[in-house]
């Protein structure tokens, strides 16, 4: 067995489900390394939840197979795959407590007691549940220590895997934040291999060592993520990753092989304006149309000048994100900027041009 | 008046119709019914002599039939009380596998007979566990029975007739109770490695305890004050307390004696009912 397959701890193969004739994950083939992070991102009803259930064993695919450190286990019921997973309501049995809770999976596979007590105390401890709260039910628990005790009954009995179902959705934004990388760092100290799913691209762009976004069934694009930020393959990715703006090789002044067939895709923050925009790489004078304050910072409209020389540039808007201080009164005139290398190059779609 | 005792007033209003009902059809007789179990008897009179105050029929109570009476009561109801539980918790279970479709089709089967007459169905239970009748008939032509054998007139007939009517509410309240058992949580326990038993054990059966005690109560409840099982399908052998309430008080017309037999089967209710309780602490930790 060479290394690349001995470090796997999961692979799927054209793995397909459908609900009736609609395919609800259709051909997905993906790899996942031990101790590495997959974020599974996507809109509502792209299959993301369905490709979750069908690797941890909850729902039989129509065609494909799941391995789970090499071996198939497509034919595997739930309860046999050794596969922890975290629901997004958390699923925590109403009737335990919550170190009764942690305590089933141990107790299902028969751990002795006092075995069974330590790792259960030892997992506690390493979420962070306080003691008086282990005594209680989950209906007496804050969602963030329900969350809590999921994480640490998903983990206890040391799983090949971690499935996580929209494990943050539940909570307030603050503790979003603070799980975020609280889970992160849980999930690095155990080695476990994890793959979440979210609709939330910040939160799987700050977690993950790697994203898919998944479209009606298929993956679209997997990578590392800052590749997919700054590289996607698509307008519908990159729109889908944060804030684009897409801009005509011709308005770029810009010779390209496929020039009516490619756009330039270019992130919000990258776009420069003030003087300093005057000796960039592409420069040009815009009216602030409007400004978003944000908090943090400010999201600014601009609007071409007309054009100098009468280029098809009028009437185009550029989107910016610069500090709040520097939102000036709408309606003055700027130099925008920008420079070659924030510039990525994709496909125009079929049709419409952004 | 704030608000909260305007609304607290509204719900007090609302209730005030249920409340005048239950208050008059059932407390009020029932504490005549307590009064009039001191009361002397009026041979040729009427029914009891007004006013008068005795506890002479009390004193019977220790007689071996009077005990004997109170005894089969209590084990009549706990009888159906646990066949009640025992035969429709697998029906429950049952309906919640189905499909929404299917289950509200079946629930309907389930609770067919309590659309029909009660006396319909004792009647025809009576037909067909008859001498000649299509069990009988059947038994005869395979062979296993040389005579028809007495399926009715006796401790079977009358349980079944009982519970004939409790069954469907058994079923019924275990099914709504089942149907609030989250089946993620049964999802859940399997990724956690339980077998499908274990999950049964472990998960669907507390999550459903509730509503097996609250079936078995009304099972209980409706089993201690059997009447028209036993008057139908049983024999004087199956003599409850409700039965011999019915004999003195309309056959006998001795309505004092008839009082004390109601009065003993109200304190058996409320004292089983307390009993019951006890024990359902044991097994459900309150929420």
């Amino acid at each position: 067995m060479d290394e690349a397959s001995q470090s796997e701890a999961v692979r799927l193969e054209r793995l397909t489900f459908r609900y009736g004739s609609r395919p609800a994950v259709d051909g997905v083939s993906l790899q996942l390394a031990r101790g590495e992070f997959l974020t599974l991102l996507g809109p509502s009803g792209c299959g993301k939840t369905t490709l979750l259930k069908l690797i941890g064993g909850y729902l039989s695919p129509a065609a494909g197979c799941v391995y789970l450190e090499n071996q198939e286990v497509t034919a595997l019921p739930a309860e046999r795959r050794g596969i922890g997973m975290v629901f997004q309501n958390y699923a925590l049995f109403p009737h335990l407590s919550a170190q009764e809770n942690v305590a089933f999976p141990l107790k299902m596979r028969k751990v002795a007691t006092a075995d069974r007590q330590r790792k259960v105390d030892a997992i506690l401890d390493l979420v962070g549940l306080g003691e008086a709260e282990r005594r209680r039910r989950p209906s007496e628990l804050s969602g963030g220590q329900q969350q809590r005790v999921a994480l640490a009954r998903a983990l206890v009995f040391e799983p090949k895997l971690l499935l996580l179902d929209e494990p943050l959705a539940n909570l307030d934004k603050n503790l979003r934040l603070q799980f975020r990388s609280e889970l992160r760092a849980l999930q690095k100290r155990t080695g476990v291999a994890a793959i979440m799913v979210t609709h939330d691209q910040e939160e799987a762009l700050a977690i993950s060592d790697s994203v898919g976004v998944m479209h009606e069934g298929k993956i679209l694009q997997m990578g590392a993520p800052r590749e997919l930020y700054e590289r996607p393959q698509t307008t519908f990715l990159a729109r889908f990753l944060g804030e684009a703006n897409f801009l005509s090789p011709s308005l770029l002044g810009i010779e390209s092989p496929a020039n009516d067939r490619t756009l330039f895709l270019v992130r919000p923050e990258k776009v420069i304006w003030g003087d300093s925009a005057k000796t960039c790489f592409w420069s040009r004078e815009a009216v602030l149309k409007s400004a978003t304050y944000l908090g943090a910072d400010c999201l600014l409209e601009w609007v071409l000048s007309g054009g100098k020389s009468g280029e098809e540039s009028g009437g185009e808007v550029i989107r910016s994100r610069s500090s709040a201080e520097r939102a000036n009164a709408v309606g003055q005139t700027h130099w925008i900027g920008l420079e070659r290398s924030s510039l990525w190059p994709i496909p125009a779609p079929a049709g419409a041009v952004a | 008046m704030n608000r909260t005792g305007r609304s607290l007033l509204m719900r007090w209003c609302l209730c005030l119709p249920a409340l005048t009902l239950v208050g008059l059809l059932a407390f009020v007789p029932a504490a005549f019914l307590v009064r009039m179990s001191f009361n002397e008897f009026a041979p040729g009179q009427g029914f009891y002599r007004e006013g008068t105050f005795t506890t002479a029929h009390y004193a019977g109570l220790t007689r071996f039939f009077e005990l004997r009476l109170i005894g089969f009561t209590l084990l009549f109801g706990l009888e159906i009380a646990s066949l009640a539980v025992l035969l429709g918790f697998p029906v429950a279970l049952y309906l919640r596998s189905l499909r929404p479709r299917w289950r509200n089709l079946a629930l309907g089967a389930v609770l067919l007979p309590k659309v029909a007459s009660t006396l319909v169905i004792l009647f025809g239970l009576q037909r067909i566990l008859g001498n000649s009748g299509p069990i009988n008939q059947i038994l005869e032509y395979l062979g296993i029975v040389e005579e028809p054998i007495q399926l009715y007139r006796n401790h079977f007939g009358a349980l079944l007739g009982e519970l004939y009517l409790v069954l469907p509410l058994a079923i019924l309240v275990m099914a709504m109770q089942l149907r609030a058992v989250d089946s993620v949580l049964e999802a859940a326990a399997r990724g956690l490695g339980a077998s499908s038993w274990q999950v049964f054990w472990h998960v669907t059966l507390p999550l459903a305890l509730p509503g097996i005690f609250l079936a078995g109560e009304l099972a209980l409840i409706w089993g201690l004050g059997a009447f028209l099982g036993p008057l139908f399908l049983g024999s004087p052998a199956e003599t409850t307390l409700s039965l011999e309430f019915f004999h003195q008080s309309f056959e006998s017309l001795a309505w004092p004696r008839g009082a004390v037999m109601g009065t003993i089967l109200l304190l058996l209710v409320l004292t089983s009912l307390m009993g019951y309780r006890l024990i359902q602490r044991l097994f459900v930790r309150p929420a």
